[in-house]
């Protein structure tokens, strides 16, 4: 990554030796690259340096001879002196220990970040035998609740600026902040107002002291107790990479990974705080059927006799057309191709749709070039024509802050104001449907985007990565998909990401689950999609296998849902109790996360190894076993149990897997995955085991946590190799034509306002439900209308006001008023409480309702 | 020597006329007539000129040449000039006087200063506490917009500026030029981190600053008039023109006192009549502070050493803010510095640690040892302590700390171990004050 006026590297001299290092590098990378690690609290590597805590003062050659300099603040510079070693440093070192902890209590033995603190195992390196300090310490009161997961000691702090910088810098809620001054400088939330970040838990992953603890942890387990496995996050389809840390059997924590190119050691506390609910009193744990009207606990053998009689009954008597899968985009990857193989072969009904949300369908997915999360956040523009960000792929959010700050140009094509409005250089205010139209014919919307594209990507789209997704989720996915594919069109070059959020979403769609498509990417016949199978089930008899969805909470036109669910004989293998649980003829329990190896593909192709780390809760199994055993019962043994011969099948048979082994996505060459199809791209090889804390102590914590000092040479960018075998083949289909009905949506009957219908992060999911803490932050279903159309109804803001739908069906819901919003358009927000999606009538091309008082 | 009569005063002539913070008696004593003739009749550069041949040093504490600092200045489309006025450092009242008596001049040494560094705004961070002060200076940028001294087009000159008066919130730490920024920017006061080195690179709003002290404004009117020339006849060496002495503690007539630079000693302005006019009660001197608080005391052997800046600093101390402190026989040595580190303790902004950790703990052991439960360990202990704020203890002041107000701690607890340590044993041994 050199150009021609920085030299590749300068020379500095790190106790006496000569060392090599990046320009513009601080002292403090250069030397722990070099093997010399300079004790440190306030550095972060993903943050600003600020240079506060002093800590990691070295002697640094200058003008005026050798001073103290603090080696995180200072760049290196060619010929710099760098003395690490010194008497002078090692007693400022041992002084900035003392002062830390003349008001530090020594309350170790009963404070969870001992046994894994910066602080306490600095002191043992680098600190004096004992403290001098006679007098008494400043007191506090403890702990301090900042918001419902995260609790502030404050005479724990040492005011390292860390927390406060990544809820400014990196998280843009700034919602804490220094008060008070000198020896009394507290970290404090602002009046009547919580620490309500979507990221909060990360202070707790970068405190480096006990001040911040996070209450699904506290006082759960001893660091030295914890073992720890990789994994990834399978809250959304971002993937972020992080360790899952456990002990005696039950999941304690997970702790973000520093990985380059998905996650830079962020986690939102959705993914963060998701393990709550593992243990929870609503998990399925035992096999049931239903015996007359009860569902009664049965033996696995029972169950799936049951689920092999219905498959058999429904294949003779109504065909295998009868029968159909919905959902499995929180499956694995093996979970998801054992279940396509059970029903595309061994039953032989092309009924499956894991895309319940009906988001970007994956014919443009296949259709178009897809773009590496690190290409979008290099574009030379990114075009976000997405759902909100920050609600849907939180960590994102993070990346895209990050990259703006770093010159990315984001144009947002959105109706409203979302989490990336203030990163975007420009919003179009479009609905997709109004640009689709206008790209396909002409119009001023499509010249607008157009001149904001071309001006940086030219007229090809070439460095131009477009982040398409659903933002409004009234929406039929036709629409998403027609703006994507014209887009592709007009800019050939430009690559593009998806945003539909499920976990493993593109996993699913690579391996079949989905309308169209059979494994690897390989096209079939058209089929129905999740809507038109709910439809069909409604007035046909018909056998459901609802795997790990709730089609209630997820699909439009509820009433219909509830007819298709009384109607059908419904299978639910889900790993929590749902509304549709009450539907079903069998439940079979799930392994949760955590509890069943695999993998799983997040949003660029990236396939990444999951951590099994305990066994699955009660009777649950996992989803390849349970598919496994499906297929025994009716006759057509797979012989795939396990992960590993299942992956083996998937990348012998498929040639999107080609070149991949399931070894290899858990070795150090490959610690965050691979991008499949291989040989596409280059593809980014790590250097070994990676270090979990950036300022953890080397020598005193696990092996593990530190990993080698990192060669100069591998870390230079994507440092690229391509997998043995070259590119394997992967057709890529033409992109796909579709029809949109604008007009329907720009002219809404007289009296009528367009549902623009957007989600939250703390969405009432059956796992949220389950999380003691996280569903408490649930955010409750409402409708925001414009001031005026308020008024005219005679209601307040915060009260109840009734929607009609385009079909009659009314819903109460609290309205707020919202002056930012666009003429002619209120924005439900799904949440607890009202359900929204019964307003939307499936198939139709836009939601209009009335706005009435209750 | 009548020395008093041919030396100007320069910055504090019109204190005790008749309303001498009004427009009136400032434009009755040729006020604003600098401003016209820098305008009018020299250019930015000719003005740079003349305070740069005045050798002019800074009045707020550091003593920087005033036109070396203009000349760092990088180019750059919008610049800023600020003033440091929020004189906070104890015993330190010469800003206070002028703001409050004499705002004109303050505002046209601005206003100069302003067309000189080619800053089209420029703000006055007064001290919160003065509310008079704060109150005449606005009063006064108001005057002098209605007479067209401030604002578009000065005096048909071409130039325009605006000047803001800001007030403090109450913390010394703003005083440091870059907390000082923060603070103006709406920010937290907390010193800036360096490099970059000087505001004259990246300043307020990152853009390129200068900033200078009210007293040094204050100067710069009489330079423009006399020429740079003539203030650089007075004084001695480095040490040229005159300045305020604000004269305190145990003295008969403590007050604001214009000097020459350099011609007097500590000794003459104790006792001139004139001046101090002697100690309190005819009492012998025991210590003195030659330069505001963050300073290393003096002992009577050096009340000789002439007023200058580089002798000061020769003899291990500085003339810092120009506040001098006088401290009789009848003083107890470890309360003088408890009392001063408990200002520090109590003013650190609690950014960086040894300062923050340091400035408590070392005033918790000055007020142990004063309250008579020290360990003789403890006057090891403190220095230690100092040392590890301030490597060496030396000065110029070596720092672990990001700005300067870390090496003023220990200016006067180590100057009173060192200078008076049976003082302090006989505070452990008798446990307690000897002279409550």
């Amino acid at each position: 990554m050199s150009n021609a006026e920085t030299p590749a590297s300068v020379h500095i001299t790190l106790d006496g030796v000569e060392i090599e290092a990046k320009p513009g590098e601080l002292i403090i990378e250069a030397a722990e690259r070099a093997g010399t690690f300079i004790p440190r609290f306030c550095y972060h590597p993903r943050m600003r340096s600020v240079g506060v805590c002093r800590m990691c003062l070295v002697e640094v050659s200058g003008p005026r001879g050798f001073s103290l300099q603090p080696s995180c603040y200072l760049p290196v510079a060619e010929g710099m002196q760098v003395v690490t070693q010194s008497d002078k440093v090692k007693k400022a070192q041992d002084g900035v220990l003392e002062f830390l902890l003349v008001n530090h209590p020594l309350d170790c033995p009963v404070c969870d970040k001992g046994g894994e603190c910066p602080l306490q195992d600095q002191t043992l390196a680098y600190g004096p035998g004992e403290s001098r300090f006679v007098e008494e310490k400043r007191h506090w009161e403890k702990p301090i609740e900042i918001s419902k997961l995260v609790l502030l000691d404050r005479e724990r702090c040492i005011q390292c600026d860390r927390c406060t910088r990544f809820a400014d810098e990196v998280a843009r809620d700034a919602f804490i902040d220094f008060a008070g001054r000198g020896d009394h400088t507290e970290i404090s939330t602002f009046p009547d107002r919580e620490f309500t970040s979507y990221f909060s838990g990360n202070t707790v992953q970068i405190c480096p002291v006990g001040a911040l603890t996070a209450r699904p942890y506290r006082f759960k387990a001893r660091p030295w107790d914890l073992e720890e496995a990789e994994s990834t996050c399978t809250q959304c389809s971002l993937g972020c990479r992080m360790a899952v840390q456990f002990s005696r059997g039950e999941v304690t924590r997970f702790v973000g990974i520093d990985s380059d190119v998905v996650n830079t050691s962020w986690l939102c506390d959705l993914g963060r705080f998701s393990y709550e609910a593992l243990d929870s009193d609503r998990r399925l744990v035992e096999p049931k059927v239903r015996y007359r009207s009860e569902m009664a606990e049965v033996s696995w053998r029972d169950a799936i006799a049951r689920v092999g009689t219905h498959i058999r009954n429904f294949t003779s008597g109504h065909g295998a057309g009868s029968i159909a899968f919905l959902g499995g985009a929180g499956f694995t990857n093996e979970g998801i191709y054992s279940f396509v193989k059970l029903a595309k072969t061994a039953i032989g009904t092309s009924l499956f749709d894991a895309d319940i949300d009906g988001g970007v369908p994956a014919s443009v997915v296949f259709a178009t070039p897809r773009a590496t999360l690190v290409e979008a956040l290099e574009a030379k523009v990114l075009v976000v024509a997405s759902s909100d960000v920050r609600e849907e792929l939180p960590v994102l959010f993070l990346r895209l802050n990050e990259a703006v700050k770093k010159g990315l140009r984001i144009i947002e094509v959105s109706e409203l104001e979302t989490s990336i409005s203030p990163l975007a250089t420009e919003r179009l205010p479009f609905s997709a449907a109004q640009l689709a139209a206008s790209l396909r014919s002409g119009g001023a919307e499509a010249e607008r985007l157009a001149a904001a594209v071309n001006a940086s990507a030219g007229d090809a789209g070439e460095g131009a990565v477009f982040l398409v997704g659903k933002s409004n989720f009234a929406d039929p996915s036709a629409v998403y998909g027609s703006l994507a594919s014209v887009c592709s069109k007009k800019w050939p070059a430009a690559k593009f990401l998806f945003s539909n959020s499920r976990a493993n979403i593109f996993g699913a769609m690579d391996l079949g689950a989905v309308p169209g498509w059979l494994p690897g990417r390989v096209a079939a016949s058209v089929s129905d999609d999740a809507r038109e199978i709910i439809a069909r089930a409604a007035d046909e008899p018909m056998l459901l296998f609802l795997l790990g969805v709730d089609p209630l909470a997820d699909l439009p036109d509820t009433a219909l849902v509830k007819a298709a669910l009384e109607n059908a004989t419904v299978v639910v293998i889900d790993s929590f109790e749902n509304p549709a649980t009450d539907y079903a003829d069998v439940i079979l329990p799930l392994a949760a996360f955590g509890e069943s190896a695999g993998t799983t593909t997040n949003f660029e192709g990236r396939v990444t190894r999951l951590g099994q780390v305990t066994v699955p809760k009660g009777q649950a199994k996992p989803d390849y076993l349970i598919a496994a055993e499906i297929a025994r019962e009716i006759g057509a043994p797979s012989g795939l149990t396990a992960p590993e011969t299942i992956f083996a099948e998937m990348s012998g048979e498929l040639a999107l897997y080609r070149g991949v082994s399931y070894a290899d996505l858990a070795s150090d060459r490959y610690p965050d995955g691979l991008v499949v199809p291989l040989g596409r791209k280059a593809i980014s090889i790590g250097s070994g085991p990676r270090k979990l804390d950036p300022i953890a102590t080397p020598g005193l914590i696990a092996p593990y946590h530190q990993g080698p000092a990192k060669p100069f040479a591998s870390e230079e960018a994507g440092s690229a190799t391509k997998v043995d075998g070259g590119a394997p083949s992967v057709s890529v289909p033409n992109l796909p034509e579709f029809t949109v009905d604008a007009a329907a949506v720009s002219a809404p009957a007289e009296g009528r306002l367009r549902l623009l219908l957007t989600r939250r992060m703390y969405r009432p999911t059956p796992q949220l439900a389950a999380a003691p803490i996280l569903s408490q932050l649930t955010a409750q279903a409402e409708v925001r209308v414009a001031p005026a159309t308020l008024e005219a109804i005679g209601a307040a803001d915060g009260s109840e006001v009734k929607l009609t739908g385009d079909h009659g069906v009314e819903v109460l819901v609290v309205a707020r008023a919202d002056k930012a919003l666009p003429e002619g358009v209120v924005q439900g927000r799904l949440g607890k409480g009202a359900n929204l999606l019964q307003l939307v009538r499936s198939g139709s091309w836009a939601t209009h309702v009335k706005v009435g008082s209750n | 020597m009548e020395q008093a009569n041919q030396v100007p005063k320069i910055v504090t002539s019109r204190i005790g006329l008749e309303e001498s913070w009004g427009i009136k008696t400032y434009l009755a004593t040729g006020g604003y007539t600098a401003l016209r003739k820098a305008l009018t009749t020299m250019t930015p550069e000719q003005v740079a000129d003349e305070v740069s041949k005045s050798n002019l040093l800074g009045r707020g504490g550091a003593g920087f040449e005033v036109g070396r600092k203009w000349s760092m200045l990088k180019p750059a489309p919008v610049r800023y000039l600020v003033v440091n006025g929020d004189e906070s450092e104890p015993a330190t009242f010469k800003d206070h006087m002028l703001i409050e008596n004499d705002p004109h001049q303050i505002v046209e040494g601005t206003l100069i200063s302003a067309y000189a560094v080619g800053a089209a705004r420029a703000f006055i961070f007064v001290r919160g506490e003065f509310a008079l002060g704060l109150e005449r200076l606005q009063a006064a940028v108001n005057e002098a917009y209605a007479h067209g001294a401030i604002g578009r087009n000065i005096f048909g000159s071409g130039f325009s500026v605006d000047l803001v008066v800001h007030p403090g919130a109450g913390a010394y730490i703003c005083g440091e030029e870059t907390a000082l920024l923060e603070s103006l920017e709406g920010k937290r006061g907390f010193p800036r981190i360096k490099p970059p080195y000087f505001p004259a690179v990246i300043g307020l709003y990152g853009e390129p600053t200068i900033v200078n002290n009210v007293e040094s404004m204050s100067n710069i009117p009489w330079i423009v008039n006399n020429g740079g020339a003539s203030f650089a006849a007075l004084g001695v060496g480095r040490s040229t023109g005159t300045r305020i002495f604000a004269l305190a503690g145990h003295v008969n007539r403590p007050g604001n006192y214009e000097v020459e630079m350099a011609k007097l000693t500590f000794r003459d302005l104790v006792e001139r009549p004139e001046y101090g006019g002697g100690m309190r009660l005819g009492r012998q001197v025991k210590a003195f502070i030659p330069g505001g608080v963050s300073a290393p005391w003096f002992g009577p052997d050096q009340l000789d050493i002439p007023l200058s800046q580089d002798d000061v600093a020769k003899a291990g101390s500085m003339l810092g803010s120009g506040s001098i402190v006088m401290m009789d026989d009848h003083t107890c040595m470890v309360r003088a510095a408890w009392r001063i580190a408990k200002f520090f303790w109590r003013e650190s902004c609690g950014q960086c640690t040894p300062c923050r950790e340091g400035s408590g703990w070392i005033e918790k052991m000055m007020r142990r040892i004063e309250q008579g439960a020290g360990r003789e360990a403890d006057l090891d202990l403190l220095m230690d302590a100092c040392d590890n704020i301030s490597p060496g203890v030396a000065w110029p002041p070596q720092q672990t700390t990001i700005c300067v107000l870390g090496p003023s701690i220990p200016s006067s607890v180590a100057s009173a171990i060192r200078m008076f340590r049976d003082e302090f044993l006989v505070h452990i041994k008798e446990g307690g004050c000897p002279y409550e």
